[in-house]
């Protein structure tokens, strides 16, 4: 490719070269934005492009994966102030001071020593109850005391406070700014997974790798027969494949829901709100790839199985030892689209599939999203896990696409 | 050693064999085919494109249904077993080797689908190897070999089937010139070793009249022909008895020259024709049968001419204007406009030497009456009464 180019064709090239960038930049950055939201503390769909360190979160990230988020809620309603007790040891009590509802409680007497050794790692676990009764005021330590006892305790103490109904809820003692001027109560407000975002996972990737799968075995084998074999009616059904082909999937919401509604009343596995049904609604998109196959088919000269006939070979066996050990470039091709446009695919799954644990990703993404509150920052995380599998089959498949398997065989 | 085991006796007897790909169009391909090919024959089906020669092959081979007529192979009917039971072995014109196989599961391929075990495979793959002169390659893929040794391959994998008869199609059209010429002696010594009864297509006459014992010449089937079989038998025979027109011009090249006239005279061995410039030539033909004042055509071959003043020259002289002249060193070819050809028809002429004309020079040449060709208006030829052969000259 050493060819003289005049310096015009150069400025050209130049600028085609830079066009391909910000084409490509273009494409990238919704992908870009997507991932800094999954990073953004709160949910806002507005805000730096770059997460930053101090605004950057991996909550969005670990609710996507299933992992409880702790956060550290002040109580603005207590006081703390401590209780009389041995040598050595130290009896906290949360008071109300009235300002904002606060049901007090009152710890278990700890040894002061040790949980000044503790660590904000490793917290001592210290127990507590609501009192019957508020303590009489002679029983609580000074202000001075009680100042230097908060100190001491500051990020180092773990309260399990048992509730009424059995369960406990944890609570802290904390610096209310870094200076460690003033101290407050805090309790760790747990926020567990709204969705089962990792089971959505697993389930697309389930029903795009069986309808995948399946779609090329019925694709190869039709393919095969429309591209070497003649038989009435062979144009005919192909044009009209392509034709339906044509409209979407959409337009048939109804229909299919009907179809499967019934379908689920003689085979359940088959039915509505079913993977088996979902599939099967899918493996009705296998015309294109039909199409696709059948035309790399063609390009393989027919000759081949002809010499395999002559050589013994039964047209199955011709097909599975000559035909798709050279089609395996466009096998990968088409398992990579039928795998993408099934994890992609939403209108279709969002009717047929109705269980929180059995919707897809695609699907149940979209739950992160109602109007009275838009999850930006949980749907985001869950949207960039949606990519992964594409990305890993994408990877896997690509050493399969390889030109030239052909070469040789024949004459070209 | 270039040695093969003796193949079973292969007969392969076609009557009456008919071809029509779409039955509710009444076209057919090939029509009322009546041919017996002896055990060890090398035959070849040539003709121009489209005449049906592949077709006839793949139907030999079982590749194409025959649509009526018997197929007899070794003494058994054919017609309804599948190819790899009627034990031919098949060279396609593209090789069809399989790309993601070296050469050896090439070959090996049909083998194993028999279920043979592997040292009788490994023996007959090497040994057709050895015989072919592929066994550096035998690890190789069909994409690291030249043209000529994947047609090797082609062949290695018919070999070690040990087949009855082998079918070529084409085998050579994808060469180059030279490697042709090599390629063509190979599969002549191939025969002459393994003397198997070889089958073999080509629209090449070199190919057919180098390589056949026998040459079968099919045409494009006429609308209401009988057949398009038009001759079948020895090359000479074809060269210096064709029994039609179409024979004549099809064999032989450069293609014999054919020239418009009229019977003026019928003699007991020989015949004057008139020509529509007003030449009168002699030709040795019996043309009892004929009348005096039929059209006829004359063809006499551009290398059986020879100079006006020669001695040879004893059926007549045609002269006319040079169009061109080609000097290929060993040949020298002139073209005539002699008047009497059909429109657009160039008078050929092959000399052994150079002639020193010129375009638009007129040049006269002599016909030996030995040398000539007589074909009524329908193309049949009458028998010839004598044979001319360029070493009396």
């Amino acid at each position: 490719m050493a060819m003289v180019q005049s310096k015009n064709l150069k400025y050209r090239k130049a600028a085609a070269h830079l066009f391909m960038w910000v084409f490509l930049a273009f494409i990238l950055f919704p992908l870009l934005m997507v991932v800094a939201i999954s990073f953004r503390q709160g949910n806002y769909s507005v805000g730096d492009v770059i997460p930053s360190a101090q605004t950057s979160t991996l909550d969005h990230w670990k609710l996507a994966l299933g992992i409880s988020v702790h956060d550290n809620v002040r109580v603005r309603g207590a006081d703390i102030r401590f209780l009389k007790a041995d040598d050595g040891k130290a009896v906290l009590f949360a008071s109300d001071n009235g300002t904002d509802p606060f049901d007090p409680f009152v710890t278990a007497p700890f040894d002061v020593a040790q949980a000044k050794a503790s660590t904000s790692k490793q917290m001592l676990s210290v127990k507590a109850a609501h009192p019957e009764a508020e303590p009489d005021e002679s029983q609580f330590l000074d202000d001075g005391k009680t100042l230097d006892l908060t100190k001491a305790v500051a990020g180092k103490l773990a309260i399990d406070v048992a509730k009424d109904d059995g369960s406990t809820e944890r609570y802290m003692i904390e610096a209310n700014d870094k200076e460690g001027t003033s101290f407050g109560v805090y309790r760790d407000q747990v926020t567990p997974p709204p969705f089962p975002v990792m089971h959505w996972l697993w389930n697309s990737i389930k029903v795009a790798f069986i309808t995948a799968a399946l779609i090329i075995c019925l694709a190869t084998t039709s393919a095969y027969a429309f591209a070497r074999m003649r038989f009435r009616g062979r144009t005919f059904i192909l044009n009209s494949m392509l034709i339906f082909q044509m409209f979407p999937a959409v337009l048939a919401l109804v229909a299919i829901y009907a179809l499967f509604n019934r379908i689920g009343s003689y085979i359940p596995s088959l039915g509505l709100n079913s993977h088996g049904g979902l599939i099967l609604s899918y493996l009705g998109g296998v015309a294109l790839h039909i199409w696709t196959i059948k035309g790399y088919f063609e390009t393989i000269d027919p000759s081949l199985e002809q010499a395999a006939a002559i050589d013994g070979a039964t047209p199955w066996q011709a097909f599975r030892l000559i035909l798709l050990p050279l089609s395996v470039p466009i096998l990968a091709v088409v398992f990579i689209l039928a795998f993408i446009s099934t994890i992609t695919e939403v209108p279709v799954a969002s009717v047929l599939l109705m269980d929180m644990d059995k919707l897809t990703l695609a699907v149940g993404s979209q739950q992160y999203l109602y109007p009275q509150n838009y999850l930006w920052g949980d749907f985001a995380a869950a949207a960039v896990l949606s990519g992964l599998p594409i990305t890993i089959v994408f990877l896997l498949a690509q050493r399969w696409l390889v030109g030239g398997l052909t070469a040789g065989g024949v004459k070209g | 050693m270039r040695q093969i085991q003796r193949h079973k006796m292969a007969d392969v007897l076609l009557s009456k064999v008919r071809k029509n790909y779409n039955p509710s169009v009444l076209k057919d391909t090939l029509r009322n085919i009546n041919l017996d090919i002896k055990d060890g024959d090398f035959i070849v089906f040539v003709g121009p494109s489209g005449c049906g020669k592949s077709t006839l092959l793949r139907m030999i081979a079982g590749l194409e249904d025959i649509t009526s007529g018997d197929l007899v192979i070794g003494g058994k009917r054919m017609n309804d077993v599948p190819p790899s039971q009627r034990n031919i072995g098949m060279v396609f014109q593209s090789y069809a080797l399989y790309p993601h196989m070296t050469v050896f599961e090439n070959m090996a391929f049909g083998l194993k689908l028999k279920h043979m075990d592997k040292e009788t495979i490994r023996q007959r793959v090497v040994h057709a190897a050895d015989i072919l002169g592929l066994e550096p390659f035998l690890d190789r893929k069909p994409k690291a070999l030249s043209g000529g040794q994947r047609q090797r391959v082609a062949i290695g994998r018919c070999i070690v089937q040990q087949p009855s008869v082998f079918l070529f199609d084409e085998p050579l059209s994808n060469l180059d010139a030279a490697l042709r010429v090599r390629m063509r002696l190979e599969i002549s010594k191939l025969h002459r070793d393994i003397n198997a009864t070889i089958i073999y297509v080509t629209h090449d006459q070199v190919e057919a009249m180098t390589l056949a014992d026998k040459i079968c010449v099919l045409s494009p089937l006429q609308a209401n022909a009988e057949s398009n079989l038009e001759q079948f038998g020895t090359p000479l025979e074809l060269y210096n008895h064709p029994v039609n027109q179409f024979v004549a011009g099809f064999i032989g090249s450069p293609k014999m020259n054919f020239i418009n006239g009229t019977i003026a005279e019928i003699g007991d061995k020989t015949c004057k024709v008139k020509l529509a410039t007003g030449e009168v030539l002699t030709a040795c033909v019996d043309a009892s049968r004929g009348e005096v004042g039929q059209k006829v055509q004359l063809g006499v071959r551009p290398e059986h001419l020879v100079a006006a003043s020669s001695s040879k020259a004893d059926g007549g002289t045609l002269s006319g204007k040079v169009i061109v002249t080609e000097n290929l060193g060993a040949e020298f070819f002139m073209y005539l406009d002699v008047g009497a050809c059909d429109e657009g028809v160039d008078f050929t002429i092959r000399h052994d030497f150079a002639v020193d004309v010129k375009s638009g020079d007129n040049f006269t040449i002599g016909i030996p009456a030995a040398a000539c060709h007589l074909f009524d208006a329908d193309g049949i030829a009458f028998p010839r009464t004598a044979v001319y052969t360029r070493a009396e000259r």
